[in-house]
């Protein structure tokens, strides 16, 4: 299991924490696996993985939240400016600029369907819903991102540059 | 058109992971820990925090970046931005006879004599290719670049399969890869459609060009294929929107091949793919990726080569 979904379950977190942390969170998410692998489903395993890996980033992220809240707390705070080009095209993208703007719930249902390609039934059993209520929620969220999309067309938003940068186009 | 098609194809060229792949040697240490710390609950009891394999794999992290620093390639003109160093474009002879049939039927054409041909991989198994692909460093205007690819070999041994990674500039690495697929595996589709949708688990986007570059590379670098699984490569290759044969050429090993090229902004930047193919064999001898209009915060020129990939069969 680990060697057939690793990589999928990688750029499942790699699409939701930073690009430093996704190897540690993948882990974690394995680590889980392994204390409740009685559990696993016989079929459709990977919108299972996913379903664990959407809790355990839910909880890194809300861990990191905290972390960063004390910090803002303490009035230390320190800036860590480095980019990959990644991040940068990202940021310039009207798409992902307008999808990290929407709910925790929008962003899930949009990335299981358009970034992880899951159909429907697959994303429903990722999220632990109906296909039919998934269905709902898709073309719900499908229509804040196209409104997102067409207010930020009007935006100018702009990514200032970092003191240090790191540039690449890896495969 | 479904609710999910429009919001793939809403979504699919601006993947944050389109081209991502986990290190290998990181996840198998985490598995190793994984499978450890459950060795030593069972005997010890009560779970161990993870805060130790926190801490070694953020240690082998910096062990990595401190080792990829000291291979960069200090360029000249500290003081301004220097362009990094990329390889210099392949040169390209596109005949009238080529430009007389459009790409997809060449393609599919070239699949239907892989397919009649239908041989399996010769024995022993093993995969052997060279990669590079640009990365540079900007700190402070002083820009570093390399342009020193990786040859890797990937033998079938007696103890499970084995992967020799070679800097072309120096530094050697072996080690067993436990988790890498058979070579031979049969479940790899005959079928473009049917390949498309089997990569498309692992890689979303492989309707696109960039994506197919990426499921593809993935592929040529795991199995080794059949005449079949080939023909379905290049109906896969085929299906592309906007696929061009872009001429024949001499690829980077000194083989003469055509190239069929597509282009997208898969990658945040407009870039064109190219698949070099044997037109006797079907075998896929070489991809490119070259920037082709602008190079957005990558001080590079315009053509610029920013990654390809080598295939050079079986190691065995």
């Amino acid at each position: 299991m680990y060697g057939e979904h690793h990589t999928a379950v990688y750029r499942y977190v790699r699409r939701r924490v930073a690009p430093e942390e996704a190897a540690d969170v993948t882990a974690e998410v394995f680590t889980t696996v392994w204390r409740r692998f009685g559990d696993r489903p016989r079929s459709a395993v990977l919108p299972w993985l996913y379903g664990v890996a959407r809790r355990t980033v839910a909880n890194h992220l809300r861990a990191r939240e905290s972390a960063l809240a004390a910090v803002r707390a303490g009035e230390s705070v320190t800036v860590v400016a480095a980019r990959d080009v990644g991040e940068q095209v990202a940021a310039r993208d009207a798409v992902q600029r307008a999808w990290s703007g929407l709910s925790p719930a929008d962003r899930e249902v949009l990335a299981l369907t358009g970034w992880e390609g899951l159909p429907v039934r697959d994303a429903a059993r990722a999220l632990g819903c109906s296909a039919a209520v998934f269905s709902m929620r898709l073309l719900r969220a499908r229509k804040r991102l196209r409104t997102a999309l067409d207010a930020s067309e009007d935006g100018s938003a702009r990514t200032k540059a970092a003191d240090t940068r790191k540039v690449g186009v890896a495969r | 058109m479904s609710t999910a098609k429009r919001v793939r194809e809403m979504m699919v060229a601006s993947d944050p992971a389109a081209g991502e792949l986990p290190d290998r040697a990181e996840a198998e240490a985490a598995l190793e820990m994984i499978l450890g710390d459950a060795a030593g609950r069972q005997v010890e009891g009560p779970p161990r925090r993870s805060r130790p394999r926190r801490l070694v794999l953020g240690l082998a992290a910096a062990a990595t970046v401190s080792a990829a620093a000291t291979a960069l390639l200090v360029l000249p003109g500290g003081s301004g931005p220097a362009a990094a160093a990329t390889p210099a474009p392949l040169a390209y002879h596109l005949t009238a006879e080529q430009e007389s049939t459009d790409a997809r039927t060449q393609l599919l054409q070239v699949a239907r004599t892989a397919r009649s041909a239908g041989e399996t991989p010769v024995t022993p198994l093993g995969l052997h290719w060279q990669q590079w692909a640009l990365n540079t460093r900007d700190d402070r205007g002083k820009v570093t670049s390399r342009v020193v690819p990786y040859d890797y070999e990937i033998l079938n041994g007696p103890a499970g399969l084995v992967i020799r990674r070679r800097s072309l500039g120096g530094s050697d690495k072996t080690r067993t890869d436990p988790f890498h697929p058979t070579l031979g595996d049969v479940s790899t589709p005959l079928d473009g459609q049917a390949l498309k949708d089997w990569l498309r688990r692992r890689t979303a986007g492989v309707d696109g060009p960039g994506g197919a570059s990426q499921a593809v590379h993935d592929l040529l670098t795991a199995r080794a294929l059949t005449g079949g699984q080939r023909a379905a490569v290049l109906e896969l290759i085929a299906s592309l929107p906007g696929l061009e044969v872009t001429g024949t050429v001499t690829d980077r090993a000194g083989r003469v091949g055509v190239a069929y090229s597509a282009s997208s902004k898969e990658s945040g930047l407009p870039t064109r793919y190219t698949f070099i193919i044997d037109p006797g064999t079907g075998r896929v001898l070489a991809q490119e990726a070259t920037l082709t209009e602008t190079a957005g915060m990558l001080n590079v020129p315009i053509p610029s080569v920013t990654s390809y990939n080598v295939y050079l069969g079986n190691s065995g």
